[in-house]
């Protein structure tokens, strides 16, 4: 359990950092409800503006892959911006746009040269507030989404996360995939009236966040957001999803596919990412994933058992998957591999957590996420995706700070609560070839 | 920023040092590269992979005074990394570190590198690792496949053709003593170039110069590049399921510093690239028909920087290609989606580009310099990769010749250097046998959509129904994905 490293240099480390982010966040919120975080930084003359609207496959009715769709419709043009002026405008202002949707959100995400930003705030603001959904528009894209969800697809170890959500999950719609259920992407060039719908209840300024990041003058920024921004009205309807009932047992569940690698996920429900054990989590990941963590030095290093070890903490807005990922060597090692972790689980929920080695992880998961927070776009998502899963736009800074504060007792008592058989979810991918 | 660029040399020891520095901030993260001229082109015969195999085994030993495993723990708690990528001429070691750390892990990187442990057993997993690789491209996704068979078609018995990690009877001939060879004759100075950008202090390159010291002076001069051999000009990869992915492309003559390149850059840009939302190929597949999710088109190498839409750094090459990149397609519409891309690029080379495209795609490509360039390791990856081409502020140079072309230039360098029909097809997806018959018989392939029709095609539809593509029956070749990569 947590073999002993040695310690004597972590002394000799540099010291936690001060922030995570490259500046602190300046959050604004215009009467409407419509939010804006504002984290200007030098960044060699380039912006991002994310646009994040609280709503995505989470929220969807009868028809599920719509709230991609309208992602994807965002970028057909409207009325005062037909798609191909819209798409010209963006060749323009050289404006590397995306799109992407999850289950708590959708987010339209833009890294331009920072003279493109004025334009951007208006064009963003007309394509947001006036999205046209033709049938023409839905039947083009739809083929574009098939497209989309077969390159997706080709990831077995994408394909063994799904069926772990979808065993996790029977009920609550976590279970099933942003893209869509297949029968729903057969059909999708019929869904324009879903897509409508969804538009509607969802694309208001009041679930809606403006994140800006890198190189811009944040009193000017504001002042034009206001001005492209200030007249949109209206409330969106915040869905009520219940949440998956509690489950008396350890759900397990195999797939096969010929010339699969041997790859298991071992899931737990955890609460959602507004509470303060969203830090626990993260630290957690790191204590059973990382590479300095007991199981990556037993598995993979020591016992050649092992390519990979991963672990993950959601940032969800319901209770989702904490997940640890074992990738092993060779077929047929994956019950050892389980065996090991459930060990480091034992230790974890018996409080034997070295105070060192929880030292280690928590300064390298904030040590790692100031190198991963470096420029504009990285920033803004962090920002956009986090207050997407908590409803705190300075949820950014705040995860991060409560890391600070974890020690030995709060871990021990967030493993002896969710790290448990009732709440354990387990999928495991085989090759059928490679069985004995 | 770059107009500042540092070009010097360290003349302490026997061989001068190259050095790009870009000039210092004050805080922040730090970049340092060793960028050795080597690659798959430096492979011995009957050895593909091994020099990359090398790069790889130097960096896993740790340094003399911290083993590996150490090592690693002091990277991971400074949020700090070392990490060395390998292609067909390039191999590039890179340290990045917030300021506070950045003169340790360089200086344990050029360690790793100039005196470096090398432990048999970290020989065979980085073989093994690499034959893992080597499947794990043979069964993954369609799209990764078909941009690396693009390599064997366009390069046939060239070290192009290759994976830059090797093929399978490279990496299993390869031995101990011919790695200990190798890295005598490839990672020596006379092949390196040291860049240091971000917050680094004024004395480490000095520092490093020291520790790199170590290196053999001279190796073997880098090679010239064999000629190129002609192959299949349909190769069809055959896969049991997905949708159909389609990489086309033709080695050409023009590079960086080329009069040509750069009106040919904006005339393929005008074609599409990732994220140039303008481009002709993703308006007509995409946007038009929603035959796919994308269509590009590149005017050199192009790799994809992880997640990002980027172009990865350090993949130079002396002998340049073109290529077109269209995302999977549906079986039904496959035939009928490589003749719209087809129409779409014989479109371009007959009636060229409008001064209308032109303004635009300048106007994105200046931009999108500046996105290429976003972090400090960024901007010294293309200065490095820009000295490669002879000219390290490759990126300042390029936005000002993007200011004077014109139409007539970019029209012109299309009709001299692209020709649709000396495009190679690589495909990989289902039934590749059916693919083959279809192309082989030239059969019409009207295209199928569901729902509502798109508007103003019909006539444009019915030309590239049965568009001529070119191929007699002997062109086009089925193989399985095991066969791409075996020597």
């Amino acid at each position: 359990m947590f073999a002993p490293f040695l310690l004597a240099t972590l002394a000799a480390a540099p010291a936690l950092p001060e922030r995570v982010l490259p500046a602190p966040i300046r959050v604004e919120r215009l009467q409407s409800g419509l939010t804006i975080a504002m984290v200007p930084f030098p960044a060699g003359g380039v912006i991002a503006l994310d646009v994040r609207v609280r709503a995505g496959a989470r929220d969807e009715q009868a028809v599920t892959g719509v709230a991609h769709l309208v992602e994807h419709l965002l970028f057909k043009g409207t009325a005062k911006l037909p798609e191909a002026q819209l798409k010209q405008k963006l060749q323009s202002l050289a404006v590397d746009a995306n799109g992407e949707t999850d289950h708590d959100y959708t987010l339209f995400s833009d890294v331009a040269p920072a003279a493109s930003l004025p334009a951007l705030i208006e064009l963003e603001a007309d394509r947001v507030q006036h999205l046209v959904v033709t049938n023409e528009a839905v039947a083009s894209e739809a083929g574009a989404v098939r497209s989309e969800a077969e390159a997706r697809a080709a990831d077995p170890e994408a394909r063994l996360g799904w069926a772990l959500d979808a065993a996790a999950f029977p009920h609550h719609p976590y279970g099933r995939r942003p893209i869509g259920t297949r029968e729903d992407l057969r059909n999708l060039h019929a869904a324009a009236s879903a897509a409508r719908a969804f538009y509607t209840r969802h694309y208001r300024p009041d679930a809606t966040l403006l994140v800006l990041a890198g190189d811009f003058d944040p009193d000017e920024a504001l002042a034009r957001i206001k001005q492209a921004w200030g007249a949109w009205k209206g409330k969106a309807i915040d869905e009520l999803v219940p949440p998956e009932p509690p489950s008396s047992t350890e759900i397990r569940t195999t797939i096969e596919e010929r010339n699969a690698p041997p790859v298991e996920r071992v899931g737990f429900r955890v609460p959602p990412a507004h509470t303060h054990e969203t830090a626990v989590a993260l630290v957690l990941a790191e204590l059973l994933g990382g590479p300095l963590s007991a199981l990556h030095r037993k598995l993979v290093l020591e016992r050649d058992l092992a390519d990979r070890v991963e672990a993950e903490a959601p940032r969800r807005r319901d209770e989702a998957l904490f997940c640890v990922a074992l990738v092993a060597q060779k077929p047929g090692s994956l019950g050892e591999l389980e065996q090991a972790l459930d060990e480091e689980l034992r230790g974890l929920r018996e409080g034997k957590l070295d105070r060192d080695q929880l030292e280690r992880a928590r300064r390298a998961v904030l040590w790692g996420t100031v190198s991963r927070l470096q420029t504009p776009a990285q920033v803004a998502r962090e920002v956009a995706i986090d207050s997407a899963a908590t409803g705190d736009a300075r949820a950014a800074e705040r995860i991060y700070a409560d890391i600070g504060s974890i020690d030995v007792a709060s871990m021990t008592a967030y493993s002896r609560a969710y790290l448990v058989p009732e709440r354990r979810a387990t999928a495991r991918l085989e090759a059928p070839e490679a069985r004995p | 920023m770059i107009a500042a660029l540092l070009i010097a040399t360290l003349a302490a020891a026997p061989e001068p040092l190259p050095v790009i520095a870009l000039p210092p901030t004050k805080t922040g993260m730090a970049t340092v590269k060793l960028a050795f001229r080597a690659g798959a082109i430096d492979d011995p015969p009957d050895r593909a992979g091994l020099t990359a195999l090398c790069a790889e085994w130097l960096t896993r030993g740790g340094t003399r005074e911290l083993p590996a495993e150490k090592l690693q723990e002091e990277l991971y708690l400074r949020g700090a990394s070392i990490e060395v990528q390998a292609d067909r001429e390039q191999i590039v070691f890179t340290a990045r570190a917030p300021a506070s750390s950045i003169a340790e892990v360089a200086g344990w990187m050029a360690g790793e590198v100039a005196t470096p442990v090398l432990d048999d057993g970290d020989f065979a997993s980085a073989r093994e690792e690499a034959l893992d690789g080597l499947e794990q491209l043979e069964h993954g996704s369609n799209e990764a496949l078909a941009a690396e068979a693009l390599m064997p078609a366009l390069f046939p018995k060239h070290p192009y053709g290759r994976p830059s990690w090797g093929t399978h009877a490279g990496l299993s001939a390869a031995t101990l003593d011919d790695a200990r060879a190798q890295l005598t004759q490839v990672f020596t100075r006379d092949r390196l170039t040291l860049g240091l950008s971000g917050a680094y202090s004024n004395g480490l390159a000095s520092q490093l110069e020291t520790v790199l010291a170590a290196l053999p002076v001279h190796g073997t001069a880098v090679g010239a590049l064999p000629p190129l051999a002609s192959g299949p000009r349909a190769l069809l990869v055959a896969r049991r399921s997905g949708a159909t992915t389609f990489f086309l492309g033709m080695p050409w003559d023009v590079k960086r510093g080329d009069p040509d390149f750069v009106p040919l850059a904006v005339g393929i840009s005008a074609l599409g690239e990732h994220r140039q939302f303008g481009g002709r190929l993703f308006g007509e597949l995409r946007d038009l028909r929603g035959l796919n999710y994308g269509d590009y088109a590149y005017v050199e190498r192009f790799v994809q920087d992880g997640a990002s839409t980027f172009p990865a750094p350090h993949v130079s090459l002396r002998q340049q290609y073109f290529s077109l990149w269209l995302r999977p397609v549906e079986r039904e519409n496959r035939v009928f989606a490589l003749r719209a891309a087809m129409h779409v690029v014989r479109e371009m080379v007959d009636r060229g580009i409008t001064e209308a495209e032109l303004v635009r795609t300048r106007s994105f490509l200046a931009g999108a310099t500046r996105l290429w360039a976003q972090t400090d390791e960024r901007e010294l990856g293309w200065a490095i990769d820009g000295a490669f081409y002879g000219d390290p502020q490759f990126l300042a140079h390029y936005r000002d010749a993007l200011a004077s072309v014109t139409v007539a230039q970019v029209n012109a360098a299309l009709k001299r250097h692209l020709d649709p029909d000396k495009l190679h097809i690589v495909a990989v997806g289902p039934d590749a046998e059916g693919l083959a018959r279809a192309l082989r018989s030239g059969d019409p392939s009207a295209p199928r959509y569901p729902g509502v029709p798109p508007r103003g095609t019909e006539e444009a539809d019915r030309r590239i129904t049965g568009l001529d593509l070119g191929l007699r029956p002997e062109d086009v070749e089925v193989v399985e994905p095991s066969a791409l990569f075996a020597k």
